[in-house]
């Protein structure tokens, strides 16, 4: 909730912060280096297309924005809950009954184009919500580990929409396991014909500074931390831990449905998804990333979107393997999540300050 | 081990170990420690005295390893050493029992003493039996007796502090860092420990006792020194100072001791707990059938040896634990079916003996910490948005009331020191405009200065705000000097009621406590008068 005070010692804390994630940063991409070194004959070009790819044409650019909407939506979602501290993954499955419970509504001919997006999205939240509030409220009520509920519940999810869908919605003329066309009145028109860049990227900018603001700024979102860093102390003070615990993972939930739903509508004409989409532990990694505050949310998102295109352009342009490409993200990530990096500089610098500050009297 | 003889080859009465000019600075730039020169000799018991916030948990850190200082050396047995880890420091034969306990609670005795140098089978397996029997051992040879089956979290505090001790014993340790070790233990339970300390010290063993009770200073040491700010202000042979003169040297001016208390008024019933019993979940009666009244504008002094039913009485009056048998009334209402928030809101408030699991959250900063039992009120929120200014400047308010040392309402609660955090603990439930307040050892680990100012607003809240004040302490003048009437608790019965604290004294109180007397269970709190049963 609040924010350090300035006092020198803050600023020196912020360099350290940038500096360390910078490190992290040249860390990962020199091991990207020696990689490239191994598996390709030119490997300061391919170095460039890694560095530069999203950049290399508007096109790509826009492709990496394509990457972010979805990952916008997981992420903060994720936050809410670890911030709760509730090791809750069901996001994944969430995302995915978002997709395939605005399905059948968004294939319905005959509703308003500006209404049908929103029925089809507030549908899909609900059915996210109690994807993950599922989960929550078997770990209150019935003292089940959510970590192992959670998980499992992506698979309910993952079957029950396949199952619904191929045996209620199929589209036999489709030639492949899809369900109908949607109706266009349902979809979310893309901003430019390059890549879809839907209204989606604007409401998952709005999630994530719902969420900013819901979890520092409210005395719900309170509640929520104050669960997650001392639930005994939050038992103590009076907050009633069990309905919050239910209540954020429901919203959380909600979003991550909602994002399914705006990612299948904006993104295809039909339900196309044949397994879960990654896009939930995607989320939970942004989390990571993000240090459970929405608010880092769009960096991290935007990092690994980054990557992931940059990848993509490699892949194309040049014969390097994308698996290279996950053992750079893998590396980034371990760096960055390892907070303790460079803590003994930093304390070094912070230290000198103050010395001289007692000097001066 | 040849650095635990640099210990061991001192002479009694020789320098065992120094620190010369140690700086301390935490990673937010405070400065801890400043040029810290600090010796102590082989065998002696060494008193570290200081307010809260003077630098003494942060100074036997550093000579334990667990902080790294920022300048200075330290030397044992005229030799300079660099301690890098609570592990270097044992093979140096230091050892240390800390402030706040490091014990994992699901732990049996004899697994804890030896985490950390477990015993092996083959190399590979845990050697149960073999810790068993070490424990045993180290046991006898130090007098110091305790079921090496018990698991920690059903030790009383008194014996979770004896695992420590031994703990540190059984790794070789020779120099005994004790950060306040008595601040957790009844009157009995010190007595008890100074005599295992004062033996210790004759078998040539060196002891660092911190404590913020001058008496118990005065009565083990045999030299003290004195930090105040982050500096040393002197050292001194114990029979050279008062009590009086060091808590000047502490303070730096005169400190007078006194309550301001009148005679109470007390009005009607405000807090009552009518014939409460309770099992724990091994099935034991931690509590039979209790029964009494604490009225408005009334202080009710709980005397009791830890372990006796405090901690369930207070926890069932917060709604922590759930009532089973009698019931317990705020106002004349239920609590019965009450959530933990309603019986705040309903007016209780409440000083868990615990500050870092109960009392405060670590991790949050001052004001996060002083807003969780009042964040719905419209002072601090608007239609469920924080009132970041209005909170800053309460909280600030509150700070400098309860002078609380820290950097400001942001300051992580994490980075104060022990008695700071018992602090903002006391700030928080005594600004709560309480109708009955259940303080579990308000003053623990709270320097002289700081207990006299905790103790008066406790007067002040039972005269201005006419609280009903449960008053649970381990220290007998705290609650002889603050209660209007005393019960004591023994084996979870009410074992005596005192409605006029001037007849009695600690002598009469120590008998009950300790089940040498009991008075016949009278029904009602305002009974026959105590003393006609002395
Ligand atoms: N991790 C930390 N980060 C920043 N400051 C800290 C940290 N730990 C302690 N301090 C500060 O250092 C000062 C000294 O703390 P220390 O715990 O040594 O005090 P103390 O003398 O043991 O007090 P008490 O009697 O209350 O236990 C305090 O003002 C405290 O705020
Ligand atoms: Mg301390």
């Amino acid at each position: 909730m609040f924010k350090k005070a300035a006092s020198p010692n803050a600023l020196i804390e912020r360099r350290f912060n940038v500096l360390r994630t910078a490190i992290a940063v040249t860390l990962a991409l020199v091991i990207a280096f020696i990689l490239l070194l191994s598996v390709s004959k030119h490997p300061l070009d391919d170095m460039a297309t890694f560095l530069f790819g999203p950049f290399t044409s508007v096109n790509r650019f826009a492709l990496m924005f394509e990457k972010v909407t979805p990952l916008l939506f997981t992420g903060v979602a994720v936050c809410l809950m670890y911030a709760c501290g509730q090791i809750n993954l069901a996001a994944e499955g969430a995302f995915f009954a978002g997709a395939f419970v605005c399905t059948p509504i968004a294939m319905q001919a005959g509703i308003a184009a500006g209404l049908h997006p929103v029925l089809c999205v507030l549908a899909a939240g609900c059915a996210g919500a109690v994807i993950c509030g599922i989960p929550a409220v078997m770990h209150v009520k019935l003292n089940v580990m959510t970590v192992v509920s959670s998980l499992m519940i992506n698979y309910v999810s993952l079957y029950l929409g396949l199952y619904l869908v191929l045996n209620f919605f199929r589209d036999p003329r489709a030639g492949y396991e899809a369900s109908y066309e949607f109706a266009m009145s349902a979809r979310l028109p893309s901003a430019t014909n390059m890549a879809n860049i839907h209204p989606g990227l604007l409401v998952g900018v709005l999630a994530v500074i719902f969420g900013y603001v819901l979890l520092y700024k409210t005395v719900f979102g309170y509640n929520v931390r104050m669960i997650g860093q001392n639930k005994r102390f939050a038992q103590y003070s009076g907050i009633n831990v069990g309905l919050t615990v239910i209540l954020v993972q429901l919203l959380a939930g909600f979003l991550a449905g909602a994002g399914g739903s705006m990612e299948v509508l904006g993104m295809y004409n039909r339900f196309k998804y044949t397994g879960l989409t990654n896009h939930g532990w995607d989320g939970v990694m942004i989390a990571v990333l993000a240090r459970n505050n929405p608010a880092y949310v769009p960096f991290a998102v935007i990092f690994l979107a980054y990557v992931r295109t940059a990848a993509d352009v490699l892949s194309r342009t040049s014969e390097v393997p994308t698996e290279v490409v996950k053992v750079i993200q893998a590396a980034v990530i371990i760096f960055i999540a390892a907070e303790s990096l460079l803590s003994a500089w930093e304390h070094r610098a912070i230290a000198r300050a103050s010395k001289a500050r007692l000097r001066e009297g | 081990m040849e650095k635990r003889t640099l210990v061991d080859d001192t002479p009694l009465g020789g320098e065992a170990l120094s620190m010369q000019h140690i700086t301390k600075i935490y990673s937010n730039g405070f400065v801890a420690n400043n040029d810290v020169t600090f010796a102590v000799r082989k065998g002696e018991i060494h008193g570290l005295v200081g307010e809260n916030g003077a630098g003494k948990t942060t100074l036997m850190k550093a000579l334990f390893g667990q902080e790294q200082t920022d300048g200075g050396r330290v030397l044992i047995g005229g030799r300079e050493v660099k301690i890098e880890s609570p592990q270097m420091a044992l093979e140096y034969g230091i050892g240390m029992v800390h402030q706040h306990f490091m014990l994992v609670q699901s732990l049996t005795v004899a697994e804890s003493m030896t985490l950390g140098a477990e015993p092996r089978r083959f190399g590979a397996l845990y050697d149960f039996k073999k810790a068993v029997e070490m424990t045993r051992a180290i046991s006898e040879k130090y007098e110091l007796p305790i079921d090496p089956h018990k698991r920690i979290r059903d030790l009383s505090v008194g014996y979770k502090q004896r695992v420590e001790i031994l703990k540190i014993l059984l790794r070789g340790a020779k120099v005994l860092l004790m950060d306040e070790p008595t601040a957790v233990l009844t009157p009995q339970e010190t007595k008890e420990l100074f005599v295992q300390l004062k033996n210790l010290r004759d078998r040539g063993y060196t002891i660092v006792f911190i404590s913020h009770k001058l008496h118990e200073v005065k009565e083990i040491c045999d030299r003290i020194t004195v930090l105040r700010r982050g500096r040393v202000i002197g050292a001194a042979e114990i029979s050279e100072v008062s009590e009086g003169g060091i808590a000047r040297m502490m303070v730096g001016r005169d400190v007078y001791l006194n309550i301001e208390k009148s005679e109470a008024n007390p009005g009607k019933p405000a807090l009552s707990v009518k014939g409460v019993s309770y099992r724990d979940a091994s099935g034991a009666k931690a509590l039979d059938n209790v029964s009494f009244d604490v009225r408005e504008g009334e202080i009710l002094g709980v005397a009791g040896v830890e372990g006796n039913g405090q901690a369930e009485l207070s926890e069932l009056i917060a709604g922590l634990l759930k009532l089973q048998e009698g019931d317990i009334t705020i106002n004349g209402k239920s609590i019965r079916d009450m959530s933990i928030g309603r019986i705040r809101q309903s007016g209780l408030s409440l000083i868990h003996e615990d500050r870092m699991t109960y009392g405060t959250n670590a991790v949050a900063t001052v004001a996060e910490n002083i807003i969780s039992d009042r964040r719905h009120k419209p002072e601090y929120q608007s239609r469920g948005f924080l009132r970041r200014k209005a909170i800053t400047e309460k909280v600030t308010a509150l700070i400098d009331e309860f002078r609380v040392k820290c950097d400001g309402p942001d300051a992580e609660t994490r980075t104060l020191s022990g008695g700071n955090i018992q602090k903002v603990v006391a700030a928080r439930e005594f600004s709560s405009e309480p109708k009955a307040l259940l303080a579990g050892h308000p003053t623990r680990g709270i320097d002289v200065g700081a207990s006299e100012l905790v103790r008066n607003k406790i007067v002040e809240l039972r005269d201005k705000q006419r609280t009903a004040v449960l008053l649970i302490s381990a220290d007998l003048s705290e609650i002889l000097s603050l209660s209007d009437s005393i019960i004591v608790l023994y084996n979870g019965r009410v074992a005596a009621r005192f409605p006029d604290v001037s007849a009695v004294d600690e002598t009469i109180l120590g008998e009950y406590m300790l089940g040498v007397k009991t008075q016949e269970v009278q029904s009602s709190p305002e009974g026959k008068d105590g003393d006609a049963n002395v």
